[in-house]
């Protein structure tokens, strides 16, 4: 299993079994977070408590560059710490949801991209079925969505964002729904890493 | 050899340093402790400006201006906003009387982020023509949400990519800001990234927590943490000794490099009049005194070229450099202003605070972590750079560059090297 990992606050952020996906979220949140995706193996880490799992000797991971590593070959050990103490909790509890809808909109367009490389229907059911229509080509809807994911500063500028790719300026979109929705949408996909909201 | 020196010992050792140890093989513990320094540390800062600590060169080094380090006063009660405004206000001064143009080096890192957000808050726009801002793709990337808002159509920009001091500063007539000196305010990160391992040195579950809790409690001093430094200090050394040490396997004189440098730091911390309590403190003051020339010099040193560089160093200013900034370094130690919290996203906290009044960015606020990234965005495509430093030997009083190929240089190094004690 892989972790996104913050040396910033010494905590697990999201885990995931797939690197790239971790990378590019990595990518994407480096002008927000510095993290490394890193290899570990403890089972008991899921993506419910790994913000309360930190690496014990976590300064084996390259801190000299603004930019996320991949560190593949990475041996060490996790211990259970309890909550970060870096940023107050009802903050973090904020950024990190923020975290972890970046991922999951990561994980989507990959697992697009994997599983169903022509088309963006029904996965993006959640976003909006004109968004869809409208943008056919899913290179461009990737390149928009990441830019999107990339540049929110948080969930409702990342909602604006995203409804404003939408032909639908007035419908469908609504920001439970869009929620619901990526909850909906999660399940079928984030089995393989424990992951429900 | 009649030559007094500002700096001496400029190259990495993978460059020329090692190439003359290697050639003199000395045999003496100080040349091996010389060289583990360098070895642990990176570029070698080894110009104390307080306290007792030896070196090979002792009786030739000098220190001029500002670089001098404060009497310790504390009562001193200037905040670092203040100071930040103040230096600011400098720069309009100059500007407004001479029409001065300024180039600031950032990086997108807390130092020069913070040194930009002092100039916007305190420059009319009118001033803020006068200003170019030093940049690179890397500096985007770092902070992109201040380039978007507060660089980006508003000032001048420049591919750093291109920088040269020499040139910049003969050639086109810019006064150069650099914020290098602002880890030597705040700390170091060789304390940040040691902070974490609490946790896997000590195992105890209640021993790591009191250890981590009080990192800059000034009623835990740091000789409490005494062996974990020794370790942490040996450990520095280790990376860079398999790739680059003088023999395959390490003496015992090398096994015992972390003990001696503590020891040292602590006879020197002794005999200087400031006041070096916590485990914050501790590595504050390495970068404070032992390594504080080396940053202040580098800007006109390894990011520059050519012999004379008097010029140069007349029209480089270090922001975080003069006299107010370091006095309020010294006297708020353990007061959260440095370090609040144990984490490295609570690093350089004062700073943070500063640029939060204009950004309100709180992904920067609450998670930006120190990396050096000042290195990777100036020099990364400076070949004609690098080609100078392989030989640099040291900076003498007069700002002239000399290099190991000199004449007398190398006798030189080879009669002080062959004589240090430790």
């Amino acid at each position: 299993m892989y972790g996104l990992y913050s040396n910033t606050i010494e905590r697990f952020l999201v885990i995931d079994d797939d690197k790239h996906v971790l990378y590019t979220v990595a990518i994407l949140l480096t002008s927000k977070i510095h993290c490394n995706v890193v290899k570990f193996d403890e089972s008991k880490i899921n993506n419910h408590n790994c913000s309360e799992w930190t690496l014990i000797n976590p300064t084996k991971l390259s801190q000299d560059l603004p930019y996320p590593r991949v560190i593949n070959n990475f041996q060490d050990s996790c211990k259970l710490v309890g909550a970060q103490t870096n940023t107050p909790s009802n903050i973090f509890t904020n950024h990190l949801m923020h975290i972890q809808f970046v991922y999951i909109i990561v994980k989507s367009i990959i697992w697009v991209e994997l599983s169903q490389p022509a088309s963006f229907d029904h996965t993006f059911d959640f976003i909006n079925d004109d968004l869809v229509k409208f943008h056919a080509d899913p290179d461009f809807m990737k390149k928009e969505l990441f830019k999107s994911v990339y540049e929110s500063s948080n969930i409702d500028e990342l909602y604006q964002k995203i409804k404003l790719l939408s032909l639908s300026w007035s419908e469908g979109l609504r920001k439970k729904q869009f929620i619901r929705n990526v909850n909906k949408n999660a399940e079928q996909i984030f089995t393989n890493t424990l992951y429900s909201l | 050899m009649q030559n007094k020196y500002l700096q001496i010992h400029f190259t990495h050792f993978k460059q020329y340093h090692k190439k003359m140890f290697e050639r003199f093989n000395f045999t003496n513990d100080g040349a091996k402790f010389f060289y583990n320094v360098g070895l642990s540390f990176g570029f070698n800062g080894y110009v104390p400006r307080a306290g007792v600590w030896s070196t090979p060169w002792d009786g030739d080094l000098v220190i001029h201006g500002e670089n001098n380090m404060p009497v310790y006063d504390p009562n001193f009660t200037k905040s670092f906003s203040q100071i930040s405004d103040e230096t600011a206000k400098k720069i309009a001064d100059r500007i407004d009387t001479s029409d001065e143009k300024f180039l600031v080096l950032y990086s997108g890192g807390i130092d020069s982020t913070c040194t930009v957000a002092a100039l916007i808050k305190n420059l009319t726009q009118k001033q803020l023509e006068n200003i170019t801002i030093s940049l690179s793709f890397d500096s985007i990337v770092e902070n992109k949400y201040f380039y978007d808002n507060f660089i980006r159509g508003k000032i001048k920009i420049h591919d750093s990519h291109e920088f040269d001091m020499r040139k910049t500063v003969l050639e086109k007539g810019y006064t150069v800001i650099t914020a290098d000196q602002g880890d030597a305010l705040f700390g170091t990160e060789l304390g940040t990234k040691m902070y974490p391992l609490i946790e896997y040195y000590f195992i105890d579950k209640t021993e790591s927590n009191y250890y981590k809790k009080n990192i800059s409690n000034p009623d835990v001093h740091y000789s409490e943490y005494k062996d974990m430094i020794i370790w942490y200090l040996n450990n520095c050394m280790n990376g860079r000794f398999k790739k680059y040490g003088l023999t395959s396997e390490k003496t015992s004189f090398d096994l015992i490099f972390g003990k001696i440098y503590y020891d040292r730091l602590v006879k020197n911390i002794e005999t200087s009049n400031c006041p070096v309590n916590s485990l914050h403190d501790f590595f504050w003051w390495i970068i404070f005194n032992i390594k504080y020339i080396h940053c202040a010099l580098r800007a006109g040193g390894v990011q520059s070229t050519g012999r004379d560089r008097s010029k140069i160093f007349s029209k480089c200013i270090n922001w975080f450099g003069n006299q107010d900034f370091q006095s309020w370094s010294m006297a708020n130690n353990n007061n959260g202003q440095k370090i609040n919290g144990c984490t490295q996203g609570r690093y350089k906290i004062a700073a943070k605070d500063y640029i939060h009044e204009l950004d309100n960015n709180d992904w920067y606020y609450w998670y930006k972590m120190k990396v050096p990234s000042k290195q990777i965005i100036v020099n990364r495509y400076r070949e004609d750079i690098y080609e100078e430093t392989e030989t640099m030997f040291g900076l003498d009083e007069n700002y002239q560059m000399i290099h190991f190929t000199d004449p007398g240089i190398t006798e030189y190094f080879y009669e002080k090297i062959k004589s240090f004690d430790v």
